[in-house]
């Protein structure tokens, strides 16, 4: 089994656009959607939720208002100004750092548990698909990762599937960190623009750290051809292997306003760009192509 | 019939780990396999963390053996430890802390 994650360092250069076209070309994969914070992949493949938990990861303080003696300290040493005039806590601020909890005299703050998002197992027209939502504000996001990618592991290994397809989150933080660590292979998704080329050079840092290889794929290349020259040549320095730039091209609008990836919908020149990168990856990975 | 309830009593000892990153039973995260239990108390079984680089894998590793041989009729534990990579060295710690092995 090989897991595939495909991230992009800056955020909307067509990580996901691309990761479901790769859905609709891959034959026998799991898919995760581990852009928990904002996932959208479930936009174009269509799941039928089959099993849905809830996710608790995270903590928040509670003010016992019984007990408070509005002493202030707590309210003084909160760094995210998440203890209000009235001593209530703000659960959108609250990190659950603790520092109320430790510093109250009265013991009138206690730590509690919270829902924080939800998860799911679901079938789509591209095959099984483990994803989650992370409700509005809250945190954890890399546990919700690691959640969701040992579950679509579990379902590869109990369907004999030989490929996992991650969509991995934006950024280089926790969630990214989560999404590719023990992967198989990365592939980055990056666009010629300046925060593009200075993203992609960060997200390819952090996965070397995890010595996993890299691929990387300039999409909209044509929007500037002289940057698109640049990131491949970083991508090179780098050691990443450049597989291939994705022309910009008016029917991915097209297909994403259908809720159909731009490879379902005809020849055109991205889905052809996307076809000839899938390609190079069965060949670098030795995975299988949709018969 | 005695080592086949005995291997249910370790399946629901083992099913009481919980992994803190994902809050899941290391069962359900299916970290354990090729479990085996002989009638006169002796276990075997393969723990996978999640990743090679699984940063609660020493202590899971820990838990698992410690819940295993906190079943009564259980004699001796042999954790073998797979892709991960540090295996060698966890798989001779958990060794060194054998109470049961003889």
């Amino acid at each position: 089994m090989k897991e595939l994650v495909i991230i992009s360092g800056k955020g909307g250069t067509g990580k996901t656009s691309i990761t479901a076209s790769f859905a609709f070309l891959a034959k026998d994969k799991v898919l995760a959607d581990c852009d928990v914070d904002a996932a959208d992949l479930h936009i174009l493949v269509h799941p039928r939720i089959l099993h849905e938990e809830e996710f608790r990861g995270g903590v928040k303080a509670v003010i016992d208002s019984d007990k408070c003696v509005q002493c202030g300290s707590c309210r003084e040493l909160c760094r995210f100004g998440a203890i209000s005039a009235e001593f209530e806590v703000t659960p959108l601020s609250c990190e659950g750092c603790g520092v109320c909890f430790h510093v109250c005299p009265e013991q009138a703050v206690s730590i509690e548990e919270g829902l924080n998002g939800r998860w799911f197992i679901s079938e789509t027209r591209f095959g099984p698909m483990v994803h989650a939502a992370l409700f509005p504000g809250e945190e954890n996001s890399g546990k919700l990762v690691a959640l969701v990618r040992n579950q679509a592991k579990v379902l590869a290994r109990q369907q004999d599937k030989p490929l996992i397809l991650v969509d991995g989150a934006p950024g280089v933080g926790c969630p990214v960190i989560s999404s590719v660590t023990g992967a198989d292979h990365v592939v980055i998704v990056t666009e010629p623009t300046l925060s593009g080329l200075h993203d992609m050079d960060r997200a390819m840092q952090l996965v070397k750290g995890f010595r996993i290889s890299i691929s990387v794929i300039v999409n909209k290349w044509d929007i500037n051809a002289e940057l698109s020259r640049q990131i491949e040549e970083l991508a090179a320095n780098r050691g990443a292997r450049v597989l291939g730039r994705i022309p910009y091209d008016a029917q991915v609008i097209k297909a994403l306003v259908q809720r159909r990836c731009v490879v379902e919908n005809g020849p055109s020149p991205a889905a052809t760009g996307i076809r000839e990168i899938w390609q190079r990856l069965v060949d670098d990975l030795s995975l299988e192509l949709r018969q | 019939m005695n080592a086949i309830s005995l291997e249910e009593e370790v399946r629901q000892a083992l099913q009481k780990v919980i992994d803190p990153e994902t809050g899941l039973s290391i069962m359900r995260m299916d970290l354990i396999h090729d479990l085996a239990v002989t009638p006169d108390g002796n276990v075997s079984l393969i723990f996978r963390p999640s990743s090679p680089v699984c940063p609660m894998a020493y202590s899971l590793a820990n838990a698992i053996k410690k819940s295993v041989e906190a079943v009564g009729r259980v004699t001796s534990t042999q954790i073998s430890v797979r892709n991960y990579e540090r295996a060698d060295h966890l798989e001779s710690l958990l060794k060194s802390l054998s109470r049961k092995e003889p």
